[in-house]
């Protein structure tokens, strides 16, 4: 499995666990895509992670907040097209 | 047999040690001097940057290069060629793109004192085919034209990291830089029935473009320009493989979407077909020469559109007659260092010294090697893996004047000055500018902000207010210069 998507998962279940089930299912619509199957995604799939750990500990709006903003920015690059390659 | 690399650091105290200094200086020193004959067409070859990317080298580094080309009695051109059409919004793909592209980034013949040539023309067709038997896996390649007609090519090269290619050195610059549009598709494996874009990928056939959701649908339909794809209407996508091309004018659309998922096979091969390829090219000109600056490491090459924090701290300059040994050095050199705080070395985790950088933060895709262009260039003859890198000495600032006017000051200045006198002696007892005497010096070397007051006609906001103290429109009270001396009375200011 590639290395983004094994953070993404993380994120996605530590989302799930914390009940944030819509941002998680943003995430998994994400998954597949090259953006995580390739390297590109490795910066914000960590982000993502690590925010996920902090919002598991810490439920509050602001935590869900950055997880959200997250979400967002992933959303964004992952569809953007012009991925150059060489 | 080990190669001669030759090297001088990226720190600089003195004219003969800025990098422009050090480059001329490490060109001579790697016996480059020696390929420039009186009369000899010199194509100076580099990378010109994508529209918005701003890694690239600066124009000066070519300038400083066709000045000694110039001095050898060589007729210099600096170029760079077309590109394949690279997803949808690609900057350099004909010759009219890549000069404006290239020269909203500097690289005219005013700036470089010599032509700035589109080296495979318009299109990209105007080449030169070679045949290489001893390639790994190409057996020809086609090399721009102009670079082919040259009688000496110096390959001037910003050393970075590649999406595809993981590292962007000297052979990259041949062998696909070099290479003219109608190259490139070979060495991007084009039609090849295993590794090309038509044969490697897994196309989801199912997907479904909802132009409801999909506002720029259009670019799918319209990402091939021989008219490969077509969407039916069922809304799901047909695409003609066995024509492709492998133009990668696609892939930006098809792989952010996962209609496309890239097969590594794709890219391992085209790594290993551009040291073919620059085989091909160092067999076309008769004479070829290899400068490198490893400095503003950008993860990605200049053909992307943007340009990221570097992975590790400027480098230095190399200069080498072989193509693999100055690469190779150059991974070593990047390898040795420290990645930079908070750059893409450091989110990929291999920011320590010691760590390979390119695999994670130059490549695509997890599996390419920084190695694979290398050792096929190795494998196919063109070079070593194995050098000695000589530590170049600065050859002293006299060389490196202002070469227009090299008079002492007073020769240079005194007749004008007597003329148009630029410093208002008639003024202030001689001392030509309205200034204080003297001011509490101390009172604004504080690290956590001034120990004196804020004057009362301070400061300009753009809107026309004033700040004053606190941000406040300052108070009538405040102090004037020359109406009671400095003040010493601590403010505290939030910034």
């Amino acid at each position: 499995m590639a290395r983004a998507q094994d953070m993404l998962d993380e994120a996605i279940v530590l989302l799930t666990n914390a009940g944030q089930n819509k941002l998680a299912d943003r995430l998994t619509a994400q998954r597949e895509k090259f953006f995580f199957t390739s390297l590109a995604g490795v910066p914000l799939a960590n982000k993502v992670k690590k925010a996920g750990s902090e919002l598991s500990a810490d439920g509050s709006e602001s935590n869900i907040a950055a997880v959200e903003a997250l979400v967002v920015q992933i959303e964004d690059k992952a569809d953007a097209p012009g991925t150059v390659l060489t | 047999m080990s190669s001669n690399v030759y090297f001088m650091d990226a720190r600089s105290d003195s004219a003969d040690t800025s990098l422009i200094a050090k480059t001329t200086t490490v060109f001579d020193a790697a016996g480059l001097d020696k390929l420039i004959s009186p009369g000899d067409v010199v194509a100076i070859k580099l990378h010109c940057g994508e529209w918005n990317s701003s890694a690239y080298l600066r124009p000066v580094y070519a300038r400083a290069i066709a000045d000694r080309v110039k001095e050898l009695g060589g007729r210099p051109f600096v170029c760079d060629t077309t590109t394949l059409t690279y997803s949808p919004f690609s900057t350099r793909a004909t010759e009219l793109d890549l000069l404006l592209t290239a020269e909203r980034n500097g690289y005219s013949s005013a700036v470089l004192g010599c032509p700035f040539i589109v080296a495979d023309g318009y299109v990209g067709t105007s080449d030169y085919r070679v045949d290489i038997p001893e390639g790994y896996l190409l057996k020809e390649a086609y090399v721009a034209q102009a670079i082919a007609a040259a009688d000496v090519l110096i390959a001037l090269t910003h050393f970075k990291g590649h999406g595809m290619g993981v590292i962007g050195g000297a052979l990259k610059n041949l062998g696909i830089g070099a290479q003219s549009k109608r190259g490139k598709f070979n060495v991007h494996m084009g039609g090849h029935p295993k590794y090309g874009v038509g044969a490697a990928v897994k196309f989801d056939e199912s997907f479904v473009v909802d132009k409801e959701k999909d506002i720029e649908w259009e670019l799918i339909e319209e990402a091939c320009p021989i008219g490969l794809f077509k969407i039916r209407e069922d809304n799901t996508i047909a695409w003609d493989r066995d024509k492709c091309m492998t133009c990668l004018g696609c892939l930006g659309v098809m792989n952010p979407r996962g209609i496309f998922q890239p097969n590594q096979m794709l890219f391992d091969a085209t790594d290993i077909a551009i040291a073919d390829a620059a085989l091909g090219v160092v067999k076309t000109v008769p004479k070829v020469g290899f400068v490198t600056l490893a400095i503003d490491v950008s993860p990605k090459c200049d053909c992307a559109g943007f340009s990221d924090m570097p992975i590790v701290p400027n480098l230095g300059v190399f200069a080498s007659t072989d193509p693999v040994a100055i690469d190779q050095a150059c991974v070593d050199a990047v390898t040795a260092s420290p990645g930079i705080p908070g750059s893409l070395s450091e989110e990929m985790g291999v920011e320590a010294a010691g760590e390979r950088k390119f695999d994670l933060a130059g490549a695509a895709i997890e599996g390419l090697s920084e190695q694979t262009t290398i050792n096929t260039a190795v494998v196919n003859g063109l070079g070593s893996r194995d050098y000695v890198l000589h530590h170049v000495e600065p050859v002293g600032r006299e060389k490196f004047r202002f070469p227009f006017d090299e008079r002492p000051t007073r020769k240079r200045f005194a007749r004008m000055f007597e003329k148009f006198q630029p410093f208002p002696f008639d003024r202030h007892n001689g001392h030509g500018y309205n200034r204080l005497p003297e001011v509490d010096i101390e009172a604004v070397k504080p690290h956590d902000g001034p120990t004196v007051g804020t004057h009362s006609h301070a400061a300009y906001h753009g809107d026309g207010t004033s700040h004053g103290p606190n941000g406040h429109s300052a108070p009538e009270n405040q102090w004037h210069p020359g109406e009671e001396g400095t003040h010493s009375h601590s403010t505290t200011h939030e910034h």
